[in-house]
């Protein structure tokens, strides 16, 4: 089978066979002429060059989980497996992997064959192979690859969970960032665990968490507490003035979306993730794609995250019908623990609490 | 802005050079079908590129400089490997330089490469378990046919066959997925 232009299925077993390295000198000869002759062999090649390129990084990510560290308890596979599921001691021993080390190993940002790579660079004494390692070092500490977004969403969910408190500005609107149509801004205080309180900027509502019950005000009205929120949230829909803005506490696909946890969870869940370019190297800017058929979810979700600790320094929803929210970290005083708990916004107000859902 | 088309004129070099890795990196492996060198190259590319950060008014397009980097280092080592193995085949000179102009030519733009690169991920969590199991071994293990093929009990030239039709499956499929998603936007 010749390749020509007309037979692209000619032209793809010679870019195959060329990365796989078994062409002969004269199918070698035969994809230098249809490379030089044929703008669709060119751009055949520049597809399969990309895709090669990026199955290795993805596999020097871990992206694939090797069935190495998978198929370590497999006895039938005992012998294969000495061969390639140990780690090198870099001395030529090999050390045998525990369960236990499998896990840990899963939860590191290096893969086995970056540590082997990485045990290659420690043989190497010259400038070169030094300066190579810092390289590498300022690619995980600055900028990781596609593939680390996960790694950067991980942090991300790591720092949202420790019990720190933070403060954030949401803004939610349709249309544009810079013309903004219907435009609402709340404030939050969150910390983990759950602990959050929301107030609008316009006094009209306060709602929060103390981990176990959820509750909400309006203003000069009564608390209503709750330690099932999905029954708060019909409670007091008609009761409050812009009570669309409990879409975001009654869905199930925005389960308190204002929870930065809770955002991030949905992101992993439901989200193909890829690290962006950003031009502040003490950020990482995370790009969220909602995959194909699932119009009922913010389409898009940016975010960007302290690149020292994880904390998610700003997030931009954007949803297919032009609704818009955007989540801002702002510097605010500290707050106590009491400050998660109703009765510190009760004042005089009547207290009712619902009953759970069962 | 979108991100896509955020200008990279302030980012380091360093920065700039690791976003190009996969693209850097395919263009390596097809010069030298060897993952351990192509990594080396790119490993010693990044070092000019740390050395010319002291002076980057030097560079006006760094992509373009740094491809050209690129190919210098991968010429220069694939002749000193030659020298040192002279009873082994390399790629042919003629074919070296297609493919190397062929990578100076591809000017693919951010936002595309962005949009296969997520194309490709998802193709691959469609493949099947054997399927990705395979990728696995060879792009993650950087396990040669031989060692894949006693792995899965098979030979290397099925083992070599399989991963071709898988490549040429996930690349139909990321194909298959940028034109649904023109279509779509």
């Amino acid at each position: 089978m010749t390749a020509s232009p007309e037979n692209p299925d000619a032209i793809e077993d010679l870019i195959a066979g060329h990365f796989d390295g078994n062409l002969t000198e004269q199918q070698e000869a035969e994809l230098v002429q249809v490379l030089t002759s044929s703008t669709l062999a060119k751009q055949l090649f520049h597809a399969y060059m990309r895709m090669e390129g990026r199955l290795h990084s993805l596999g020097r990510d871990g992206y694939f989980q090797s069935p190495v560290i998978a198929n370590q308890n497999t006895a039938n596979q005992k012998t294969a497996n000495q061969k390639t599921a140990a780690l090198s001691d870099g001395a030529g021993q090999l050390t045998k992997i525990t369960p236990a080390d499998q896990v840990n190993i899963q939860r590191l940002p290096f893969t086995l064959s970056q540590l082997r790579k990485s045990s290659r660079l420690r043989a190497t004494t010259s400038f070169f192979a030094a300066c190579a390692a810092l390289v590498l070092l300022l690619g995980w500490v600055l900028w990781p690859a596609d593939a680390n977004a996960n790694n950067v969403l991980e942090s991300a969910q790591r720092a949202a969970a420790d019990l720190i408190d933070r403060a954030y500005l949401i803004t939610i609107s349709r249309g544009g960032w810079q013309r903004p149509i219907h435009s609402h801004q709340l404030m939050i205080n969150v910390r983990g665990g759950r602990h959050y309180v929301i107030q609008s900027m316009d006094g009209s509502y306060t709602m929060g968490s103390d981990g176990t019950d959820y509750w909400m005000t309006q203003r000069d009205g009564p608390i209503w507490i709750t330690s099932d929120y999905r029954k708060l949230a019909p409670e007091i829909l008609r009761k409050i003035p812009n009570r669309h803005l409990l879409r975001l506490a009654d869905s199930p696909n925005e389960p308190f979306m204002l929870n930065v946890s809770s955002l991030l969870a949905l992101i992993e869940n439901s989200y193909d993730v890829e690290l962006a370019r950003s031009t502040d190297p003490a950020k990482y800017h995370v790009r969220a794609f909602l995959p194909f058929g699932r119009s009922n979810q913010a389409e898009n979700i940016d975010f960007w995250a302290d690149a020292k600790n994880g904390t998610v320094l700003r997030a931009e929803l954007t949803w297919k019908n032009g609704r818009r929210a955007s989540i801002q970290l702002i510097d605010t005083p500290p707050v106590s623990e009491r400050w998660y708990h109703y009765s510190q916004h009760a004042g005089n107000r009547p207290v009712n609490r619902l009953q759970a859902t069962k | 802005m979108e991100v896509g088309e955020r200008s990279l004129d302030n980012v380091p070099h360093i920065q700039q050079y690791l976003q190009f890795r996969s693209e850097f990196m395919g263009y390596l492996y097809a010069m030298t079908r060897d993952f351990e060198l192509a990594e080396e190259i790119y490993q010693n590319a990044a070092v000019v590129v740390i050395e010319q950060a002291e002076k980057p008014d030097t560079i006006r397009n760094f992509r373009a400089w740094a491809k050209e980097v690129i190919r210098r280092q991968a010429l220069y080592a694939l002749r000193a490997k030659s020298n040192s193995a002279k009873h082994t085949r390399f790629v042919s000179p003629e074919l070296l330089d297609v493919v190397s102009n062929t990578f100076l030519e591809d000017d693919a733009t951010a936002n595309p490469a962005q949009e296969e690169a997520r194309a490709l991920r998802q193709c691959l969590e469609d493949l099947t378990d054997r399927k990705r199991n395979l990728i696995a071994m060879r792009y993650e293990n950087s396990a040669s046919f031989d060692e894949i093929s006693e792995r899965v009990g098979s030979t290397p030239a099925a083992v070599q066959r399989a991963l071709s039709r898988i490549r040429k499956m996930l690349h139909r499929c990321v194909e298959r997925r940028l034109h649904l998603a023109e279509e779509i936007s």
